[in-house]
């Protein structure tokens, strides 16, 4: 993103933050969820087919025929409906208590100890819909929930032995026994005394 | 300002919203449009965010997640992935009749043997296993054994013990000869873990010997150190960022351990006061100190964790210990930036 495309998508969230617009996002099965504008445009993805509607509509009036003001709807096609509200629910409280920034590498295993509690129960969730959770937050641009869930499943593999993370994860282990020792040597120069 | 089409001028073709991208399609939150076209052509599906997942990681995780499956090698040890953090080879070291002698003059050999030290400068990192197995050497046989030996490479060394063993027993010479040959060695070190080990050292002589250091892991020592609890073993190291030291009990004198409860008065007198210009995250949760001539042990005073945070670098950003959900309400007000845990 250029400095100039970078000032317009300021200047446009903040033009639109302030003026309480409901967008609907609308999940897989179609159903619909309103959302101020303030807590869609956390998804990069929202945010620029919003600016590209924007520019669309820019020589329609913003008003249906009958003066209704119009609800813009984003279709979000690969986004279940489970999932749509989780991502909601992060990005509104994500709005009242920004997370703090979660620090590389993992300093510990548990989440509690990284971010705040909110966030640390929010991710204690089941294995699949943790990984539901990370691939929404990967299609629909948000950058801290990413953070958070791909953190959180690193959380899941720090401190292990291969096996456990294998069996953490359902990982069928490839590696002929040859293959592993050669991979251990790759990682260690040995002596011993 | 927004970029605005002039109304009385051609009108646009209206086209249907852009679609979104295809269902796990690779590109990563947070990079721009350009870039996330540039990557997509690039990246097989899923690739990105595993990637997303490993960069979260540390060295010892990411060495054992290359041994899970061909699929996570592949993503880890190969350049152009994007994974942040790079593998270094570490070199492990493991007892196998115990001479600290034998070790030392093998390390030195090697790091004479041209060939030799060029292998192991790919390695930034050492790790020592059981290192309570490794026997006493005197400090003058160290000295001269270690006296033309540097492996100014290394940034790292974990002593650690996956368990503690004993208490306060004789071993405790054992293991300072060893840290002794090793500190002297790696003059460069970065990170030291010391975690579990029974050692009566006080600090002085890793940041002597080892003055970049940045970060001390010394967890579940309980008795068994002599660091003080005003930080003087540590120092003689100008970077000290990172002190984790859960579970232990530091020295202190009485009239010393009253200078850094009392809120009022002897503002320069707080816990680490004589290594904290550069610290950056603090963890003694349940650290106790231990009085220089009594020996008796009692609980850190809630009043020199309070005083602490007050007097803690603009640098500290984390500072876990067991201050009461109280006392980090009424500092979280005071030293906002600082994350406080118990």
């Amino acid at each position: 993103m250029d400095v100039e495309d970078s000032k317009e998508t300021a200047a446009s969230t903040a033009d639109t933050s302030s003026s309480g617009v409901t967008i609907q996002l609308i999940s897989k099965e179609g159903d619909k969820f309103p959302v101020p504008i303030t807590v869609s445009n956390m998804s990069e993805l929202v945010k620029s087919m919003m600016d590209d509607k924007d520019d669309d509509d820019d020589d329609d009036d913003d008003e249906d025929d009958d003066g209704k003001e119009k609800i813009t709807e984003i279709p979000l096609p690969n986004v279940k409906s489970e999932v749509l509200k989780k991502v909601i629910e992060f990005c509104e409280h994500h709005l009242a208590e920004p997370m703090t920034e979660i620090e590389k590498p993992l300093k510990s295993q548990n989440m509690a100890d990284v971010v705040q509690k909110w966030y640390a129960d929010f991710v204690d969730l089941e294995q699949v819909l943790l990984f539901e959770l990370i691939l929404a937050a990967n299609y629909m641009d948000i950058k801290p929930l990413l953070d958070l869930t791909c953190a959180t499943v690193a959380s899941m593999i720090k401190g292990k032995t291969p096996d456990e993370i294998r069996a953490t994860f359902n990982i069928t282990n490839d590696f002929s026994p040859e293959e592993e020792a050669q991979v251990r040597e790759e990682n260690k120069w040995c002596e011993e005394a | 300002m927004k970029r605005r089409v002039n109304k009385n001028n051609n009108r646009k073709r209206k086209r249907a919203p852009p679609p979104p991208p295809p269902p796990g399609s690779d590109y990563i939150a947070s990079r721009t449009r350009h870039k996330i076209k540039a990557i997509a052509a690039k990246w097989d599906l899923q690739t990105p965010i595993m990637i997303e997942i490993l960069n979260w990681l540390d060295q010892e995780s990411l060495i054992n997640a290359t041994l899970v499956s061909k699929q996570l090698h592949k993503i880890i040890c190969d350049d152009g992935h994007g994974i942040e953090n790079k593998i270094s080879p570490m070199i492990e070291i493991s007892p196998t009749n115990g001479s600290t002698r034998a070790l030392l003059e093998h390390i030195c050999y090697n790091v004479t043997d041209i060939e030799t030290k060029n292998k192991m400068r790919r390695c930034l990192h050492m790790k020592v296993n059981d290192a309570d197995k490794f026997d006493h050497v005197t400090s003058k046989e160290v000295k001269a054994i270690t006296e033309d030996a540097q492996m100014d490479w290394i940034l790292s060394l974990d002593m650690s013990l996956p368990i503690r063993i004993g208490r306060h027993g004789w071993k405790h010479g054992y293991v300072y000869s060893l840290l002794d040959g090793l500190s002297r060695i790696l003059p460069n070190l970065r990170e030291i873990d010391l975690s579990n080990i029974s050692c009566l050292l006080s600090g002085t002589m890793l940041t002597l010997h080892c003055p970049h250091l940045e970060k001390l892991t010394w967890s579940n020592s309980a008795n068994d150190m002599f660091v003080l609890l005003n930080g003087q073993g540590l120092r003689y190291s100008n970077s000290i960022k990172e002190i984790i030291m859960n579970d232990s009990s530091f020295y202190c004198t009485q009239p010393e351990i009253d200078q850094m409860s009392d809120l009022e008065n002897h503002r320069d007198t707080f816990i680490f006061h004589h290594c904290s210009r550069a610290l950056e995250r603090v963890s003694i949760r349940n650290v106790k100190w231990r009085s220089v001539s009594t020996g008796i042990i009692d609980m850190v005073p809630q009043d020199a964790l309070i005083k602490f945070v007050r007097n803690a670098p603009s640098t500290l950003r984390y500072f876990r210990s067991d201050l009461t959900q109280e006392n980090m309400t009424m500092l979280r007000l005071e030293r906002s930036e600082i994350e406080l845990l118990n």
